[in-house]
């Protein structure tokens, strides 16, 4: 009893010690770095003690009993007092503490609550000399979470510390800090669908731990924090992150990773059909989406019309995909902002990953320049060989088809010291393919980026970014008739931006960002050369167009309370069409046509044809509730200065981009979103409901049977219309456990209208009608599920109503042929859309020290063969592939019909 | 070490290349078109006018129908009591005679640079036309022939498309273009003439002389002044027709021996706005829902509802030039025997006589 009174006595006496302590002011050497001097040889702490009170005075409070008979054997010179007495109760039953900055109290071990004896059986890491043990009150602790599989670094991890509720993620190469109270801590290292580690640390200075985790095998009570992006606004909503993992666990076609098939899996993003390029963001159209890497837009995203992405999956470290709320630093497009982030490579050594598809092979190399140094470079690249394998068929229409591409991608991150960091990025891309057809398409990609980001002080940091972007396709015509007809169609485009962003961080509650952008454009819409000799062909050119962007920004992200986080933005855009050209006056009575030009201004270059400002404000306000959740809510303004001109519902390499002009004006978009997040039990679960109302001014709608290919004045078969889109948005997912995954599902609604009075101009009566990319409801389910360490399964199903299309109504006779009249502009829809893929991969090693890993992915798309329409049309003569025939009959074409199975080797070494 | 992993690489290879055949083939039969009747609404029926005015009086006529629901099986329904007037401005009025139902004929022949309007009441609604000017009178400068290879698939064994190669000769055309006329029209109609000698015991029996109309083309063949030719004064190397050259892909026997074909060619000169609408007519006959088709539309019309602007008419008001030629072809093993030949008698469709050659009959 005794005893018990006096552990308890002494709690109690401590606890007030620690409450006096923290109210005291620090005098001016603290007493730890007192430095100590003198040789004790055998020397009783009682002795040792008495010498620290004579000669330093210090005084020492313990119980006697505690120390009876224990020595001490060590020699002092200018050594701080902290260190001194980490010496002496190293391995020690007892220790001690500090008081009022002239004292030391003694006492048992675990008497306080903190430090606490170790368990055997855990593995403590110890960061810093024992020595200083006590002597910083915090440190910081920085490193990588790695996986512990492949040593890739996990990005968005959350290490969160729960004492203290300091919580941080990896940024995109995995790495961490966080400041934490010097002493024994355990954190929680948690990423999705990984083990959560809870990490035992003794923290007694500034130190580097790299941490690995494991895929989950077993169901632990994992604790899973989320924490914020430190790139986007607290406020920000309607935005879709994700990562490499993400990415190459999805089941897809031909084994090949696609970024853009997983951000369709996304609520608000749709695929516009069966193999097709592009997505639809929010009924938004595919021109209206902005895709940077590294900064550079792509103007191409698709391979091989529509089977693969432009950008290797290997290189990818992230995906972002800004739906609304878009930051005021993003401009040029209404509907989304991709911006894909490559990885910087590994700063340990060299390292190779790679890909043997069915049709294709990719290789990646990452690694440091020099060995442990910060510096890294980044090289990859694809290529098929289905041309090969078409000629193997032995059948004559695929033999008679070309299909083939490859793609390259640089990058190299400088470290240029303590505060400056360049990434150069670079990436070249090539498509062939004809199938069966006399249209032989050419298409590629020609990208830069310079990055350089420098941290003038703590609190101000600057992010400038050129980039160049080329895309040029040719469409080579052959007419087997008269070989003198045949033709190559050229059309392209030039992009160069200078982006520069200031970053000023006044306090943790709020960020300031500021910056200019300028852009400028020059297209070539159209280039028309002979394709051989002899040749009936004369050389057409539609003058080039070229523009310029400038776009000033600013916006602030406050932390107005605990409760509300608030950011506003604005973007002034200003926007100028350049001479040389021509621009027809046209009788403005009358519909703009050929006939009705009165006559034409000519600009000299660099002279100012036609110039729009705009003001785009960006608001976001986010309130949080209660238990982790929030309620949030944005308005958005988007100006967009270019568009790609198409009347074929899937984007063709070959469509060509305008700039406005006199007549085509800049598409507006104005935004309102409002979203309700909760992150239940404790982050395991990410749910979230958002809905949208986005108006839309400016629209490009083409007139019945328009030529847009080589037309010089293509405001004569343009008109512009009006239209808006609404819906809903809602998202489960769950984040941790053997079985994680998502759902989604998408309402949304989207509609055109066009006022003109003019006969030709006018469509659907005038009255609104839906946009080819309306699907009103949109399912997408992911599942993945960690069988053993070494098996997984994932499999995804998508389910979407049908595209709108127009279909013959009516019939007659002309000539003795049989002529079709269609209905109102996209009056009926598709057959619903459904497919569900599924995949399995083995992982042959998992040892960390063998250096060959590889891993098999087998892999089956569309599984239960689902016939989903690509294209419903009408047809007067059946085709030999038609499977059930009939004469002048509306006929659906599924372009992949069956399960699909492929399989893929992925190696690392 | 690195050796070991290129063997592993080329090991791997190998057995992806094998499944990556395999997969493609099964791959060959994934793509499926497939009939399809989706629900359709059932709509007003409108008033088509097919029509053709011509500097040849026989050739003149307005064809009166409406149009169907799309899944209508009886036949076009024709419209009867319908006046149908010719307007030339500056000039008189013609009448329509209906000789049949819903079919009209007009005496009047219309003159190149004149302009025309056609007007029609029926219904008590009146439907006119834009006021068409007539193009010049076309003519053809130079015909040719020359040979190619034309490829056509077939279903092979396993029902996939299989190519298949037949030699071919073809008609060339050139025509000269002005401003007054750049955009023509042909119609080809090709007569195979044949001969049959009937097998006997005793007597030789007479000669069989026969001839059979090819099947006629399912677009219409049109030609405007190209964007991006290099001749400005002329339609250059345009195909109007292509045969086989082998004549037995058409006869229906090896007994009867071919006797070479009478081309039988119409020429239009047609103006831009028809141009437009039969390669608008084409796109819609030749649709076949691939990649990168362009969005559906409407067939262009020149004729709208002047009583009721909400009454929408179907149809074209075609005024056309027209000059006819008629070619004697034989092809041989190395050459193409070519001359031009009378186009006045009229050849039935197909059909023999015995003993005597028809009267339009042409010898090698």
């Amino acid at each position: 009893v005794k005893k018990k009174y006096t552990f308890s006595s002494i709690k109690v006496l401590l606890i007030l010690l620690f409450i006096a302590l923290s109210k005291l002011t620090i005098l001016a050497q603290p007493i730890q770095e007192i430095r100590i001097n003198g040789e004790f040889r055998q020397t009783k702490l009682d002795d040792f003690f008495l010498r620290l009170e004579k000669d330093y005075h210090i005084k020492t409070y313990y119980r006697t009993d505690w120390i009876a008979n224990q020595t001490i054997n060590q020699t002092f010179t200018e050594t701080p007092l902290i260190q001194a007495l980490n010496q002496i109760f190293n391995n020690s039953s007892i220790t001690f503490r500090f008081f009022q900055n002239n004292s030391i109290v003694i006492f048992p071990k675990g008497l306080d609550g903190n430090n606490t004896i170790k368990n055997a059986q855990s593995e403590v890491i110890v960061i810093g000399n024992k020595l200083n043990e006590g002597r910083y009150a915090s440190a910081k602790l920085k490193g990588r979470i790695l996986d512990g599989k492949n040593s890739e670094p996990l990005v968005g991890a959350v290490i969160f510390h729960a004492q203290t509720g300091i919580g941080v993620t990896t940024n995109s190469s995995g790495n961490y800090e966080i400041e934490l109270p010097t002493g024994d801590h355990t954190l929680q290292i948690s990423f999705m669908g990984y083990e959560v580690l809870n990490q035992k640390i003794k923290l007694i200075e500034n130190g580097k731990v790299d941490l690995e985790l494991f895929e989950e095998t077993h169901n632990l009570e994992e604790v899973t924090i989320t924490g914020e992006n430190n790139k986007a606004s607290k406020a920000q909503m309607s935005m879709v992150k994700v990562n490499s993992r993400i990415i190459k666990e999805l089941p897809v076609m031909m084994g090949e990773a696609d970024i853009i098939k997983s951000v369709v899996m996304m609520p608000g993003v749709q695929s516009v059909g069966e193999m097709s390029g592009g997505f639809n963001v929010r009924g938004g159209n595919t021109d209206q989406n902005l895709v940077l890497m590294e900064g550079a837009p792509v103007f191409n995203t698709s391979h091989l019309f529509g089977f693969f992405s432009m950008i290797n999956p290997d290189a990818v470290q992230d995906v972002t995909l800004f739906k609304g709320g878009i930051p005021a630093s993003y401009g040029e497009r209404v509907s989304s902002i991709m911006d894909v982030k490559l990885k910087d490579g590994n700063t340990e050594n060299i390292k190779f990953y790679g890909g043997i598809g069915l049709i294709n092979s990719r290789f990646t190399l990452d690694g440091p320049f020099v060995k442990k140094k910060k510096s890294t470079f980044v090289i990859g690249g694809r290529t098929t060989y289905s041309d090969w394998l078409l000629r193997q068929t032995r059948n004559e229409q695929f033999m008679n088809s070309v299909a083939h591409f490859y793609d390259i991608n640089g990058s190299a991150n400088l470290v240029l010291g303590k505060n400056n960091t360049v990434k150069i990025m670079g990436y070249t891309s090539e498509d062939v393919f004809n199938l069966n057809s006399n249209s032989l398409y050419t298409y590629g990609n020609i990208i830069g980026s310079v990055n350089w980001r420098s941290i003038f002080t703590k609190k101000l940091i600057s992010n400038l970014n050129l980039s160049y972007s080329q895309y040029d396709s040719e469409l080579k015509k052959k007419d087997s008739d008269s070989p003198e007809n045949d033709y190559i169609l050229h059309t392209g485009v030039q992009y160069g931006s200078m982006k520069y962003i200031l970053s000023w961080l006044p306090n943790e509650k709020n960020r300031v960002n500021g910056g200019i952008q300028t852009i400028g454009y020059k297209i070539l819409p159209g280039k028309i050369t002979p394709a051989g000799t002899p040749t009936a062909i004369t050389n057409v050119k539609i003058p080039t167009d070229q523009s310029l962007e400038l776009g000033v920004f600013v916006d602030d992200d406050i932390d107005l309370s605990n409760t509300v986080a608030f950011n506003a933005g604005l973007r002034y855009v200003h926007f100028m069409n350049l001479g040389p050209g021509t621009v027809l006056n046209y009788d403005k009575y009358q519909t703009k046509s050929p006939s009705t030009v009165i006559d034409s201004t000519t600009y000299a270059s660099g002279k100012i044809i036609k110039q729009y400002f705009g003001i785009e404000p960006r608001l976001s306000f986010k309130f949080s509730l209660k238990d982790d959740g929030s309620f949030r809510i944005s308005y958005q303004r988007m100006h967009q200065f270019m568009n790609q001109i198409s009347n074929t519902s899937v984007m063709s390499p070959a469509d060509f981009w305008k700039s406005a002009d006199t007549y085509i004006k800049p598409l507006i978009s104005d935004q309102f979103a409002v979203g309700l997040f909760r992150n239940p039990r404790k982050g395991r679960y990410e749910t979230s409901v958002e809905l949208y109302y986005k108006n839309l001014k400016n629209l490009l709608e083409y007139k019945d049977g328009a030529v847009l290919v080589m037309n010089k004045h293509p405001e004569t078969d343009i008109i512009n219309a009006k239209g808006y889109s609404y819906g809903a948005e809602l998202f489960l997912k769950k984040n941790t456990g053997r079985l994680n995954g998502w759902l989604s599902y998408t309402y949304s609604r989207t509609f055109r209208k066009t006022d003109n009075t003019r006969d030709n101009e006018i469509i659907n009566k005038k009255n609104y009608y839906p946009s080819v990319y309306d699907k009103p409801h949109d399912l997408s389910a992911v599942m993945n599920y960690q069988i053993s360490r070494r098996w997984r399964f994932s499999g995804n199903f998508v389910l979407s109503s049908g595209r709108p299309v127009t279909l013959p109504e009516q019939k007659y006779t002309y000539d003795g042929k049989q002529v079709v009249y269609y209905s109102d502009r996209n009056k009926y829809r598709m057959p619903p859309y459904h497919r569900m893929d599924v995949s399995i991969t083995f992982d042959e090693n998992l040892r960390k020290k063998r250096m060959w890993k590889g891993s098999w992915t087998f892999s089956v798309y569309n599984l239960y063969g689902r016939k989903n329409p690509y294209s419903i049309f009408y047809r007067r003569e059946p085709s030999i592939q038609t499977t059930s025939k009939a004469e002048g009959a509306i006929y659906k074409l599924a372009v992949i019909g069956v399960p699909v199975p492929s399989i893929t080797y992925n190696i690392k070494f | 070490m690195l050796t070991k992993y290129t063997e592993k690489l080329n090991k791997y290879r190998r057995v992806m290349c094998k499944l990556a055949v395999l997969l493609l083939l099964s791959v060959a039969f994934v793509s499926c078109e497939e009939y399809y009747t989706p629900d359709l609404d059932s709509a007003t029926s409108m008033l088509v006018v097919e029509s053709q005015i011509t500097n040849i009086a026989s050739k003149n006529f307005v064809r009166l129908t409406k149009t169907q629901d799309f899944y209508e099986t009886n036949a076009d329904t024709k419209i009867s009591g319908a006046k149908v007037e010719l307007l030339e401005t500056g000039g008189g009025t013609s009448y329509g005679k209906e000789t049949s139902t819903g079919y009209f004929t007009l005496a009047k022949s219309a003159i190149p640079g004149k302009t025309y309007t056609l007007k029609v009441t029926y219904d008590n609604k009146t439907f006119i036309s834009s006021p068409v000017v007539m193009p010049a009178l076309p003519q053809i400068d130079t015909l040719y022939t020359s040979r190619s290879i034309k490829k056509t698939y077939e279903p092979s064994e396993y029902g996939a498309p299989k190519e298949v190669e037949n030699p071919v000769f073809n008609l060339i055309v050139d025509a000269p273009i002005s401003s007054q006329l750049k955009y023509f029209r042909y119609s080809v109609r090709s007569v195979l003439q044949w001969k049959y000698s009937p097998p006997s015991t005793g007597a030789p029996l007479p000669l069989w002389y026969g001839w059979k109309n090819t099947p006629s083309n399912s677009t219409f063949n049109i030609i405007g002044q190209g964007n991006y030719s290099t001749a400005t004064n002329k339609i250059k190397n345009h195909n109007i027709q292509s045969l086989y050259i082998d004549p037995y892909q058409y006869l229906d026997s090896a007994a009867l021996a071919p006797a070479g074909w009478i081309e039988i060619i119409d020429q239009y000169g047609i103006t831009k706005e028809a141009y437009d609408f039969y390669s608008a007519l084409n796109k819609q006959f030749v649709a076949d829902g691939n990649l990168f088709d362009p969005v559906l539309s409407q067939i262009p019309s020149n004729i709208y509802c002047k009583t009721d602007a909400s009454i929408k008419v179907v149809g074209f008001f075609n005024v056309c030039s027209y000059q006819g030629y008629r070619y004697f072809i034989f092809p041989q093993k190395t050459s193409i025997f070519q001359k031009r030949v009378s186009n006045s008698l009229d050849i039935p469709e197909s059909g023999y006589l015995t003993g005597l050659p028809p009267n339009f009959w042409v010898y090698y």
